[in-house]
């Protein structure tokens, strides 16, 4: 190597150095921004069938039985690279604090006034749960079955890992054309998607515990589908999946709506399509809110035996074939005390609904809740909320004897009170 | 005493002549930072304009809509916050966007414009401006001043000793004293 190119060569390192430290340490504090949130509830539900974390070890997972869950501790940072270019993650401790997930992961570019371009692990902008599904921005802490059932925000207790629906990506996002009336907003995402190794979408397993010492294997309804293969962010055949959202914003009142689809395939060889397809409503008034979604999914399957049937079934959700679902749910609220500026009592009602649509058998998924709940905001950013819920679970009277046996009863109800935080 | 052969030494030298380019475009647009966000709503439109168009012209300005906010995800407040954080002053216009950035952490120069909601506040300074015809309500500050003309504002520290500007419209428009309060503390 030339003497003159070494000379280069270690001038220009000094300088990139020299750069390096001044951009990460002189405008650091002010470029970096911590916010976060949390939540911690106990919660009680009766009716609810026992399961089995493990078969082999047959330890409980009763949610009958109440308990305390530190369910979410988020914290957000927000680096400014530039006014324009800014990286940003959200860590997550849930579960306990037994499970760190970076919900989200990316970089943003502001590429003009009316264009963003997001790349990284994103939240996928599908409906309008998903991308604001904090407790802090939400009147409940349960999700609706639309984010539960269908689209994968979150999955059956014990088998989801995290909560919120993200995926590694890109997203463009043509922001806010509009005048007078309101302002258009469209998100066009690329994604690895959803997708299973096994022969069916829904392979998530959890265990029946019937009583006989045999716990009987369930594949639930819990979301299309969040599993190891999706939360380890690798994609596992080469169709990306399309994602798009367009939302209207009036411009006077506080009212926004929109559409969504996903398309994508789902299996190993790229065969078998799984769709989806969404409209939302929100009402944000400082007084009154409303809040609605519907979403419909179609899925592809041509599996000739359930997978996971044989160890013996359950005889519950053993579709193998091409199958719809839909859920929709509609939530109002009212803030009903407001006092010393902040602080305010809210009286909320929520209904929803999801329909498997395997009428056949019986699926306990096939069901509607209605939730009642209150929130005390008694200090700053600090929230009590208390909440009921009672299931009915549909065509109850073709359930097989394991489900029934292991205490799964027509009727779910549960109590949750938690206390929640942002700052 | 080589270290490394040509080609790798080539890539070495091209890859920290892109990082030297990199940080140097970086620095150069962290330096290019917008001096005042004006935030407002779609309905305040009118009042954004003329307010833009009378803010000095040697002042670098920026205006954001938070309307824009329904389309974000649950970090788009914070990002926003964030973003207007980065500049000397922001200039928030009549009450909605006070409420929509309700408890929001500013730490840099705050003009309220036409409210007295005090939902916001910076840990720099806040002044509001507002005509003899907004509510003040339960405005809390015993640093108030009322002012028939622009040559009433004083000084910089004056102003700064302020929380609330009562404007007598009839005389002077509440654009011309903005315009006037940041000229006189944007730098």
């Amino acid at each position: 190597m030339p003497r003159n190119s070494r000379l280069i060569s270690l001038v220009l390192f000094f300088v990139a150095a020299t750069f390096l430290a001044a951009a990460s340490s002189a405008n650091a504090q002010e470029r970096l921004q911590v916010r976060g949130y949390g939540n911690t509830h106990f919660m009680d539900h009766s009716g609810a069938p026992d399961l089995v974390d493990d078969p082999t070890s047959m330890v409980p997972n009763v949610l009958d039985d109440g308990f305390f869950q530190m369910r979410e501790f988020s914290l957000f940072f927000d680096f400014f690279i530039t006014d324009e270019i800014i990286a940003s993650t959200e860590i997550e401790a849930a579960d306990n604090g037994n499970e760190y997930t970076a919900n989200y992961a990316y970089v943003d570019i502001q590429a003009s006034e009316h264009v963003n371009v997001r790349a990284g692990k994103i939240l996928v902008p599908f409906l309008s749960y998903n991308e604001n599904k904090p407790n802090f921005k939400q009147n409940l802490m349960s999700q609706p079955f639309t984010a539960f059932g269908v689209a994968p925000v979150i999955g059956t207790p014990f088998v989801n890992h995290g909560f919120g629906w993200s995926d590694a990506g890109a997203v463009v996002n043509l922001c806010c054309l509009g005048a007078d009336i309101g302002f258009l907003d469209l998100k066009l995402a690329v994604i690895n998607g959803l997708g299973s190794d096994s022969q069916v979408l829904d392979d998530n397993v959890v265990y029946l515990d019937d009583g006989t010492g045999t716990p009987k294997p369930v594949r639930p309804r819990d979301g299309l589908i969040q599993n190891e293969e999706t939360t380890e962010l690798k994609d596992n055949n080469n169709n990306k999946a399309i994602v798009g959202k367009l939302t209207f914003k009036a411009a006077t009142i506080p009212l926004d709506m929109g559409i969504s689809w996903y398309q994508g395939k789902w299996d190993r060889a790229s065969t078998q399509d799984l769709k989806m397809a969404g409209a939302h409503l929100n009402w944000l008034g400082e007084t009154w809110t409303l809040k609605g979604e519907y979403v419909k999914a179609h899925v592809e399957q041509s599996a000739g035996f359930d997978p996971v049937g044989f160890a013996g079934t359950a005889g519950l959700n053993t579709t193998t074939g091409s199958y719809d679902m839909q859920a929709w749910y509609v939530e109002g609220s009212v803030v009903t005390v407001r006092y010393e500026g902040e602080k305010y009592l809210r009286l909320i009602l929520r209904y929803d609904d999801l329909d498997t649509n395997d009428k056949a058998g019986f699926n306990p998924w096939d069901r509607s809740r209605i939730t009642a709940g209150t929130e005390w905001q008694f200090a700053s950013n600090t929230r009590v909320r208390y909440e009921w819920q009672r299931h009915q679970i549909d065509d109850f009277e073709k359930a097989p004897g394991p489900y029934k046996n292991s205490g799964g009863e027509e009727t779910i109800k549960m109590h949750m009170v938690s206390l929640i935080f942002s700052f | 005493m080589m270290a490394f052969n040509r080609r790798t030494t080539k890539r070495i030298a091209t890859l920290l002549f892109g990082l030297f380019i990199l940080f140097g475009v970086i620095d150069a647009s962290a330096q290019a930072a917008t001096d005042i966000f004006v935030v407002y709503t779609g309905r305040n439109t009118a009042e954004k304009d003329q307010l833009m168009n009378a803010l000095p012209k040697n002042i670098s300005t920026r205006a954001y809509n938070v309307d824009y906010l329904a389309f974000s995800d649950y970090t788009g407040l914070n990002k926003a916050v964030a973003r207007m954080n980065q500049s000397k002053m922001i200039i928030i216009i009549q009450d909605t966007p006070m409420l929509i950035l309700k408890g929001a952490r500013l730490r840099t120069n705050l003009l309220v414009a036409q409210s007295a909601k005090q939902t916001v506040r910076s840990s720099e300074w806040t002044l509001h401006v507002v005509g003899e015809n907004v509510n003040l309500g339960d405005f809390k500050t015993s640093a108030r001043r009322k002012i028939s003309s622009v040559n009433d504002l004083g000084t910089e520290q004056d102003l700064r000793a302020l929380n609330l500007l009562v404007v007598n419209e009839q005389t002077v428009s509440i654009q011309d004293v903005i315009s006037r309060v940041a000229g006189k503390t944007v730098r």
